[in-house]
């Protein structure tokens, strides 16, 4: 079997400026939009909010890892989606006979941010999207797994969701939140860890501060945080239990 | 470099329901016979429109499964009632976390969601039993599945729009080869909702008389609703097998095809090579073929590049409409008909075919031996995939 080892990190939240804030639980001063420097301006403009956070976390994890995003699949896990494009659908919908902008429509594919990134950076390798409820992190690392397994070089994992808008979510029940991690397949530069496939076991849970331990995505943070520590051994994808899923996270070489 | 052929899967149970019939055997019945199952419909009451609608109420799921109530859930669940026998024998066979489960759909239970919206809109609150987890999210399809199956090992949602039950079917070849898995549950469901309705609309996509695929007088896409499923194996046998999957981004535009259909391209010439098959030994063509008139076009210069110009091809949404994230996996199971039976389906509403079309469009039934299917389905985000399925291994 291939040794997967971590190779970059990327994280946006609007309140945590990096890795270094999230572990020590610094938050720094709200930040209003990820700057997304990975899709041209045109490309972003027309993107949504999801879409450059992903964009944002991609690039630094690919900047870390010295990853050539033209030849990187990205495996994008969101348990909703970019949910502010259906909900404004439905708004014009709520008006009679009101048809959606064309861009609205296609931001609301659950592949947009796979579609956009596609676009910017020139990847050709599918890139696929994924949900699995409380268990989409684990399920896309998983996916990431099988990708490398079959196709070796690098992928790229991206967990993100934003807060699902009134009347169907909770006001405040979570923060938009993205996170990446550059997987590699094989030896190569140093890399933070490897990384086994995800499977089913206890493991630890690492704290990471309460606004994200509620995001729906919040295993994906605990495993950057777990990351950026050092940490080493069974790393819990839930909530920590025997029936949830973990990875082992080993030094790297 | 000589690529090695990966293993031939076998597919052990299939299904599929859709506006053609709510069981497998009504809905290929229809196919060899050259039934549409589109009607005129006032499903989205403010624009009447040609759609394919799943052709009887579908009945709410088990007591145990009402919390995950939708009509995606309703129908997946009648669809797959056939093939549940198989999938409890796989599961008592191989162990409930050796069994795992793949599906794609791209609108999951939006149309509770608009539903719900429509009456927040109205009274300033939700229905009840409206859940964001359970019947929104499509956690709602995978608990439902989960319940009514008892498979416990790994399991997601591919949602990458049209291509999505395409890219189940290919996600579950990857967790067998990767032995992840020892069979998988994948196929995919959608249904009509505004959102689609409107959104195509928007597009000026739909077709104001239906669909007709690589016709010279087509004019959009129809849109459908239905379910389709089938049971993948690491060892066994069955009426066909998944030889190969390819996969490919157009890298180009959110919802045009590349002009040179070169992500579909990528996606054919990936499920061939997999399968160290020469394009010769293609039979028959099952297109994505939504019947608007730029994919059509592109879609056809691309399988003439990579299989020829004499390969019978034809597209089944004239039948069933576009069923969006169901679509790969129904032309899926159209494709082990064809291979089981030994027809091509005729490409209906594709008379007169369009003389910029070069390739062979089946423009009536053929009766032929049919050992390998490439079927194509390709969506929005340039996400591509190509199913190759053979009679054998």
């Amino acid at each position: 079997m291939r040794s997967i080892h971590v190779a970059g990190i990327g994280l946006w939240t609007p309140r945590y400026p990096g890795l270094a804030a999230l572990v020590d639980d610094t938050p720094g001063p709200a930040a209003a939009s990820p700057p997304a420097a990975l899709l041209p301006p045109a490309v972003r403009r027309r993107s949504g909010p999801l879409c450059r956070a992903v964009a944002e976390v991609v690039g630094q994890a690919a900047a870390e890892g010295g990853a050539d995003l033209s030849r990187t699949p990205m495996v994008y896990g969101s348990v909703y989606g970019e949910t502010s494009a259906a909900v404004e659908m439905m708004g014009a919908f709520a008006q009679g006979e009101g048809l959606p902008s064309p861009t609205t429509f296609h931001n609301s594919v659950h592949n947009a941010p796979a579609g956009y990134l596609s676009i910017a950076t020139g990847c050709r390798i599918f890139s696929p999207s994924i949900a699995a409820g409380p268990e989409t992190p684990a399920m896309a690392l998983l996916d990431a797994w099988m990708l490398l397994l079959q196709r070796g070089g690098e992928a790229v994992v991206a967990l993100a969701d934003e807060p699902v808008p009134v009347p169907l979510g909770v006001p405040g029940a979570f923060l938009i939140a993205a996170v990446a991690f550059l997987l590699r397949a094989g030896p190569g530069r140093p890399a933070r860890a490897r990384i086994g496939a995800p499977r089913r076991g206890a493991g630890a849970v690492p704290p990471i501060p309460a606004e994200l331990a509620l995001h729906p995505c919040a295993p994906a943070f605990r495993l950057a945080a777990a990351l950026a520590r050092g940490q080493r051994g069974a790393v819990s994808l839930g909530d920590g239990g025997p029936d949830g899923w973990m990875v082992e996270l080993a030094e790297d070489g | 470099m000589a690529v090695s052929p990966s293993p031939a899967l076998p597919v052990t149970a299939h299904c599929a329901g859709n506006a053609l019939g709510v069981t497998t055997l009504s809905v290929i019945g229809a196919l060899e016979a050259g039934r549409t199952g589109l009607r005129r419909s006032l499903a989205d009451p403010a624009h009447e429109m040609v759609l394919g609608e799943f052709p009887c109420p579908p009945e709410p799921p088990p007591a145990a499964l009402r919390a995950f109530d939708t009509r995606l859930v309703r129908i997946s669940l009648m669809v797959l009632e056939e093939i549940v026998p198989a999938i409890e024998r796989a599961v008592a066979r191989l162990g409930a976390d050796r069994v795992a489960l793949v599906l794609g759909t791209s609108t999951g239970g939006i149309r509770e969601s608009e539903e719900a919206f429509a009456a927040w809109s109205a009274q300033g609150s939700l229905p009840a039993g409206f859940s964001l987890v359970n019947r929104h999210s499509f956690n709602g399809l995978l608990g439902a599945v989960r319940g009514r199956t008892g498979i416990r090992g790994p399991g997601y949602v591919v949602a990458t729009a049209c291509s999505s039950s395409a890219e189940a079917i290919a996600t579950a070849r990857r967790l067998l080869l990767s032995g992840t898995a020892d069979a998988v549950l994948c196929g995919g469901a959608d249904t009509l909702c505004t959102t689609t309705l409107r959104g195509f609309r928007s597009l000026e996509a739909i077709s104001p008389g239906g669909c007709r695929p690589f016709s010279a007088g087509r004019d959009g896409l129809s849109l459908g609703e239905g379910a389709a499923f089938l049971l993948l194996e690491r060892e066994g046998n069955g009426p066909a097998w998944l030889l190969g999957a390819g996969e490919s981004s157009d890298a180009y535009h959110m919802s045009h095809p590349h002009p040179e259909g070169l992500g579909a391209r990528l996606a054919m010439r990936d499920a061939l090579s997999q399968a160290g098959l020469d394009p010769s030994g293609v039979d028959h063509v099952n297109a994505h073929g939504t019947g608007t008139p730029a994919n059509d076009g592109v879609e056809a210069a691309a399988i003439g590049e990579v299989v020829g110009n004499r390969v019978p091809v034809a597209s089944t949404k004239g039948y069933t409409g576009h069923l969006l994230g169901a679509a790969g996996a129904t032309e899926a199971v159209f494709a082990i008909a064809s291979i089981a039976r030994g027809f091509v389906p005729a490409s209906l509403g594709a008379t007169p075919v369009d003389p910029a079309i070069a390739i062979a469009i089946a423009t009536g039934p053929l009766r032929q031996r049919v050992r390998t299917v490439l079927s194509n389905s390709f969506a929005f985000g340039g996400a591509n995939v190509s199913l190759l399925l053979g009679a054998g291994p």
